[in-house]
C-alpha cells in the first residue's frame, strides 16, 4: 500500500467518524444563557506633591499649590518646611503606600516631624542605598471612587549649624533631597509589601528620574 | 553522528530549551500591581558667605529694625534671577510632567520572547520534516 492510499483512508476515516459522531449531538438539547465573567485588570495611581515654599527663608507660603520641586536657601542653623504628601488617586486598587527619601548629606540635613502614621522600614536582607531612608503608611489606602490625600511623611527639615557655605567642602553648593511614593496592592501581599517596597527602593535609579 | 541526526538534536533541544524557560518567562512576567509617583525633590543651594553664619547666632533683638530703613532698599536691588526657577507654581508645570506614572507589573518583554521561540521553533520543526522527507524520497 503506498503512502498515497494510507493517507486517503486515513481521511476517509475521519470523514466518517465525523459525519456518524457529529448527528449524535442533535438529541433535545438546551442551553443556558452564558454567564460572562470580566477581569479587569487593577490599577493604582499615586502621586507625591509638597507645599510651596519661599526660597529665601524655607517657609511655606500657602497651604496650596502643591508642588513636586522646592527650592531652599541653604542657611547653618535653619529650619525649613518640607512635607512631602502622598495622594492614592481615585480608583486605585487597595494598597500599602511607601515613601522613600534620599538625603545625600545627612550630616548637613535632618529630617524633622515624621508623621504619627508613618514608620520606618528597613531589614537585614535589603541594602538601601547611602542616605536612603524608607516610610511605610500605617493602613491600607481602600480603593475609593475620590483622590486620597494621606499625611505629610514628615514636615521640617532642619539644616546643621556646622554648615559652611558649600556641601563637605566641594565647589558643589547643590544638594538635595528627593522623595518618592511607591504603592502595591494589599490583596495577598501582607508579609510580602515591605520586601517589595525595599527591593523598589533599593535601586538608586528610582531617584534619578 | 550525521546530518539529519545532529539537526534533529538541536531542534530538540531548541524545543526541550522552550518546555523549559517558558514557565519561568510566564512566572517572572506576572507581578504585583504597584504604582510609582514621580520624584519630588527639594533643592538647596548655598550663596557663599551667607549661609556660613547660623542663623541662630546673629539674635534679631541686636539689629534694630528702625536702623535700616525700609524706603533704603530698593525694591530693583533683588535681581529677578535670584528666583529659582522651581520656585513657580505648579499650574505653570507642562501637564505631560505631572502625570502620574503607574506600573501594571506586567513585563512584555518574556512575552515576545516567548512568542519568537515558539515561531523559531515552528520554522525548525518543519524544515527538519521537510528535509527528511526529501531525504526519504531520494532513498527510494
Amino acid at each position: 500500500m503506498n503512502k498515497k492510499a494510507i493517507i486517503a483512508g486515513a481521511a476517509a476515516a475521519a470523514l466518517l467518524t465525523t459525519s456518524l459522531l457529529v448527528p449524535s449531538f442533535a438529541f433535545l438539547s438546551g442551553q443556558s444563557r452564558k454567564v460572562v465573567n470580566r477581569f479587569v485588570s487593577g490599577l493604582i495611581s499615586v502621586d507625591l506633591k509638597e507645599t510651596l515654599v519661599d526660597p529665601e527663608t524655607g517657609k511655606k507660603i500657602d497651604d496650596e499649590p502643591r508642588v513636586y520641586e522646592n527650592t531652599y536657601l541653604t542657611v547653618a542653623g535653619r529650619t525649613v518646611d518640607k512635607d512631602p504628601t502622598p495622594i492614592v488617586i481615585k480608583n486605585s486598587t487597595s494598597c500599602y503606600v511607601y515613601v522613600g527619601v534620599r538625603n545625600e548629606y545627612t550630616d548637613l540635613f535632618t529630617i524633622e516631624n515624621v508623621g504619627a502614621d508613618w514608620t520606618l522600614v528597613a531589614d537585614a536582607d535589603h541594602k538601601l542605598g547611602e542616605g536612603v531612608t524608607v516610610y511605610k503608611y500605617k493602613t491600607v489606602v481602600a480603593n475609593s471612587d475620590e483622590d486620597q490625600k494621606l499625611s505629610a511623611v514628615f514636615e521640617h527639615v532642619s539644616i546643621s549649624d556646622t554648615f559652611d557655605g558649600t556641601f563637605h567642602g566641594e565647589s558643589e553648593t547643590e544638594s538635595a533631597i528627593e522623595a518618592r511614593a511607591y504603592a502595591v496592592q494589599s490583596e495577598s501581599t501582607a508579609d510580602l509589601s515591605d520586601g517589595y517596597a525595599l527591593d523598589y527602593f533599593s535601586n538608586n535609579d528610582v531617584f534619578e528620574n | 553522528m550525521n546530518k539529519h541526526k545532529f539537526r534533529t538534536a538541536v531542534l530538540l533541544s531548541v524545543i526541550l530549551c522552550f518546555i523549559i524557560v517558558s514557565p519561568v518567562l510566564i512566572q517572572g512576567s506576572s507581578a504585583y500591581i504597584f504604582g510609582q509617583s514621580p520624584i519630588c525633590r527639594g533643592s538647596f543651594y548655598a550663596e557663599p558667605g551667607e549661609s556660613s553664619v547660623p542663623e541662630s547666632s546673629v539674635p534679631w533683638s541686636s539689629v534694630p529694625e528702625s536702623s535700616v530703613p525700609e524706603s533704603s532698599i530698593p525694591e530693583s536691588s533683588v535681581p529677578k534671577s535670584s528666583i529659582p526657577e522651581s520656585s513657580v507654581p505648579e499650574k505653570s508645570v507642562p501637564e505631560s510632567s505631572a502625570t502620574t506614572r503607574t506600573g501594571d507589573g506586567t513585563n512584555t518583554l518574556p512575552i515576545i520572547a516567548m512568542l519568537l521561540f515558539s515561531i523559531i521553533a515552528i520554522i525548525l520543526l518543519f524544515a527538519a520534516i521537510k528535509r527528511s522527507n526529501k531525504r526519504r524520497s531520494s532513498n527510494d
